[in-house]
């Protein structure tokens, strides 16, 4: 029988976590550096208009540069982007998604809560998507309030900016367009608007979302893709 | 332009109390939101990707930094 002996250890190691607990009462950490990176996206993605301070925000600022961190990083193999959002600006939206697929890592998302409106997008944009059970997802059309000018050329920019959303979820995931339109433009599932509400599955039995799952799921997947790509090298 | 499923009344409602109490501040290499209170600041959100930030109890929201290291 092998018997552990303390004198194995690190010396150095030792004396730290000595140290630590004489003089704050805690140990130290594991000394584990994850290869894996996560990004949070929460509340309203927040793009040119700084939003009320009522509103918990996604700021595009923040999360671009840290993109092209995890990018550049070689110790970083793969993002994990943890997604709970009510939606918010279209260009900000379309502008993280646009980046997230188009790093070179292993992307893998989970839809927790809700991922709603430019959520949809979001959510497509990595390699490969989970939504939890109880999650939702409402895909409904873009609409404006206040001051609009009643013109055709207003009708045709609404379409052109839809179409941008509708465009780049079709790119992504496999949802064809027709199923994606024909959900957008539902009646009689929202109280006061058109469109439809999946709840969990149902995002994944249309294509939107791969597969329904957790974090235990999505890690794996990540670790499998991870291990993909570094047998293609 | 705005894709949401709140409605704007509800996003724009407290359009002007806007908090100036409230910085965004890189400490040691982590941006931080931080509350500043009447000798400290409290931390109310930390942005970070990397998942073992979030573990460090001296990191944690509702925890206060010193005036003197900002």
């Amino acid at each position: 029988m092998n018997t552990f002996k303390n004198d194995d250890l690190p010396p150095q190691t030792n004396t730290a976590v000595q140290q630590n607990i004489q003089s704050f009462g805690q140990t130290n950490l594991p000394n584990f550096e994850s290869s894996i990176h996560c990004l949070t996206i929460i509340g309203q993605i927040e793009g040119h208009l700084i939003l009320p301070p009522q509103n918990k925000t996604t700021k595009y600022e923040h999360i671009i540069p840290q993109l092209v961190a995890i990018e550049e990083n070689p110790q970083i193999k793969g993002l994990l982007i943890l997604l709970n959002t009510v939606g918010g600006d279209v260009e900000a939206g379309l502008a993280i998604a646009e980046m997230i697929s188009s790093l070179s890592k292993p992307t893998v998302s989970i839809v927790l809560g809700g991922g709603h409106s430019i959520g949809v997008p979001l959510a497509v944009s990595s390699n490969y998507s989970f939504i939890v059970p109880s999650a939702t997802m409402t895909i409904h059309p873009i609409r404006m309030t206040g001051l609009v000018i009643g013109v055709p050329q207003t009708f045709d920019y609404f379409n052109k900016m839809q179409d941008r959303i509708v465009e780049f979820v079709i790119r992504n995931s496999r949802i064809k367009r027709d199923a994606f339109m024909n959900l957008m433009l539902k009646i009689g599932e929202l109280a006061n608007d058109v469109g439809t509400i999946l709840v969990g599955k149902e995002a994944v039995d249309y294509g939107l979302i791969d597969e329904v799952g957790g974090v235990s799921e999505a890690i794996n997947k990540l670790q499998q893709l991870i291990k993909e790509k570094e047998n293609k090298r | 332009m705005l894709y949401t499923i709140i409605p704007y009344e509800l996003i724009f409602e407290h359009r002007d109390n806007t908090k100036d109490n409230i910085i965004e501040i890189n400490i040691e290499g982590k941006m931080f939101l931080l509350e500043k209170e009447e000798n400290s600041y409290k931390i109310i959100r930390l942005y970070s990707t990397n998942p073992n930030d979030y573990l460090e109890t001296k990191y944690m929201p509702g925890n206060t930094i010193d005036f003197k290291k900002i």
